[in-house]
């Protein structure tokens, strides 16, 4: 699957590409909103400000609460060993 | 030693109060899980536990019991949380062969935030240390770690990991390490309902010289090998409301392990699909699929004496449906269900134990007050 890891790395630098074109085409803003996140906004609720309260969606509010738990309960680190990537058996 | 550091805890809290009267939120957590594929490092490989030599498999239950304490204070731009999470672990099966595993554990985390307030984004210093004691003492472990992070934009943790009794044994996997992990995100929000997030991880991990001689010998090092991994992670997620209370992701998680050692490179590639369903706080139902590709470059194999060697490949897919339903305002019940089955194209019968299915059961409940 190496393939599919460059193929992979292709889209991020099209992702990036895509990005940076969008912005000097005037079509979107770059701004922090107040969860933290750097965001090139194409729908901004302001488009002087630096930093936005984002107006998320009730149910994305609650999954990013539970992702965030998820995060913190992940069975692998209960298990003490040194794991990398989920890859915790030697063989 | 528990009663000491729930008091100690609590001096803290107190102490924090002082300035200003703190928010204090404490829950506890009772779980039931039962599990067939217990992995503890080594504790899978027939070749070196006998449990393992009937079955590959080592199944079991876990009952847990944590308790949440979270105190946060608020005093100009500046605000402090503090959490602390002791957590104790009971294990059953293959005839008190898991009793070793019975566990203790303390994370306790100190967060101190700066909010600029409208002209920079928060920064965001932490530092906390978890503590693992299990009835196997092998597997006792201090784990204290030091970050910095402005927003969600970028983010640098120090971490180690130092075992009680690292310079009396040599071991697989239980080994002392020091952990650099660096991390920058960007968003791109086309409206309100969609979102692209993005991710990039560069981790540096260096670990003692304390391998069995047994791994010297299968990854052709001396004994003053020092292991130092590199491993780079790219993930991207498409995140869209779907309808009021339903939401649709679908991601992809690239992970690229380099080493000192061939042995230790790997490329892990993971594609998943996750639905999300919630009308209100606190009750929401989980959906979740997964495929994953594991490569390992540096690990062949022949199936037949002095044959073409193949580099060795796993392949897995996983699913799982989990939730949380609140009965009232402060009790809740959650249910899990995981599934993962792991394949590998090494067709030595002594790797056969790679080949598995595993699931995991968890039903629980959170009181909060």
């Amino acid at each position: 699957m190496g393939e599919l890891g460059d193929r992979m790395r292709h889209w991020v630098y099209g992702f990036a590409l895509f990005g940076a074109a969008a912005l000097f085409a005037g079509c979107g803003n770059v701004m922090f909103m107040t969860d933290g996140n750097l965001a090139l906004n194409f729908d901004p609720p302001s488009k002087d400000a630096f930093i936005v309260h984002d107006p998320t969606p009730p149910v994305m509010q609650r999954f990013a609460a539970q992702e965030a738990a998820a995060t913190a309960s992940d069975p692998n680190a209960r298990s003490g060993a040194n794991c990398a990537g989920g890859v915790c058996t030697i063989f | 030693m528990w009663k000491r550091l729930v008091v100690a805890s609590m001096c803290v809290i107190g102490t924090v109060s002082v300035a200003q009267t703190p928010q204090v939120e404490i829950s506890l957590r009772p779980q039931f899980e039962l599990n067939n594929h217990i992995e503890f490092g080594i504790s899978i490989d027939p070749s070196t536990v006998p449990q393992s030599r009937e079955s590959s498999q080592l199944s079991g239950s876990r009952t847990a019991l944590v308790a949440d304490v979270a105190s946060a204070v608020e005093t100009g731009r500046f605000s402090t949380r503090l959490n602390v999470s002791p957590t104790l672990e009971n294990y059953s099966g293959e005839g008190g062969f898991l009793d070793q595993f019975d566990a203790q554990r303390i994370p306790a985390n100190l967060t101190l935030t700066y909010d600029a307030a409208g002209s920079l984004p928060s920064v965001r210093v932490n530092g906390g240390a978890i503590r693992l004691e299990r009835d196997a003492p092998i597997y006792d472990v201090w784990e204290p770690y030091v970050g910095i992070g402005i927003g969600e934009l970028l983010s640098y943790e120090y971490r180690r990991r130092a075992f009680d009794d690292a310079e009396e044994r040599e071991d697989y996997l239980l080994i002392d390490s020091t952990r650099h992990t660096g991390r920058a995100a960007f968003r791109v929000s086309f409206n309100d309902e969609t979102r692209l997030d993005t991710s990039a991880q560069l981790q540096r991990e260096t670990y003692a010289r304390n391998l069995s001689p047994l791994l010297y010998t299968a990854i052709g090092e001396t004994s003053d090998f020092q292991r130092e991994d590199t491993r780079r992670n790219v993930r991207v997620a498409l995140t869209r409301v779907v309808a009021d209370s339903l939401l649709a992701q679908i991601g992809l998680n690239g992970l690229w392990s380099r080493s000192n050692s061939r042995f230790y490179e790997f490329q892990s590639t993971d594609a998943t699909f996750v639905a999300f369903w919630s009308s209100e706080d606190r009750r929401w139902v989980r959906a979740q699929f997964a495929r994953g590709w594991i490569d390992f470059d540096g690990r062949t194999f022949s199936e037949t004496f002095g044959g073409e060697r193949h580099p060795r490949r796993d392949r897995q897919w996983r699913a799982g449906l989990s939730s949380e339903w609140g009965l009232t305002g402060a009790i809740s019940l959650t249910a899990a269900f995981d599934a993962t089955q792991n394949k590998t194209n090494d067709t030595r019968e002594v790797f056969d134990f790679l080949n598995y299915t595993q699931t995991i059961t968890t039903v629980g409940m959170t009181a909060r007050y």
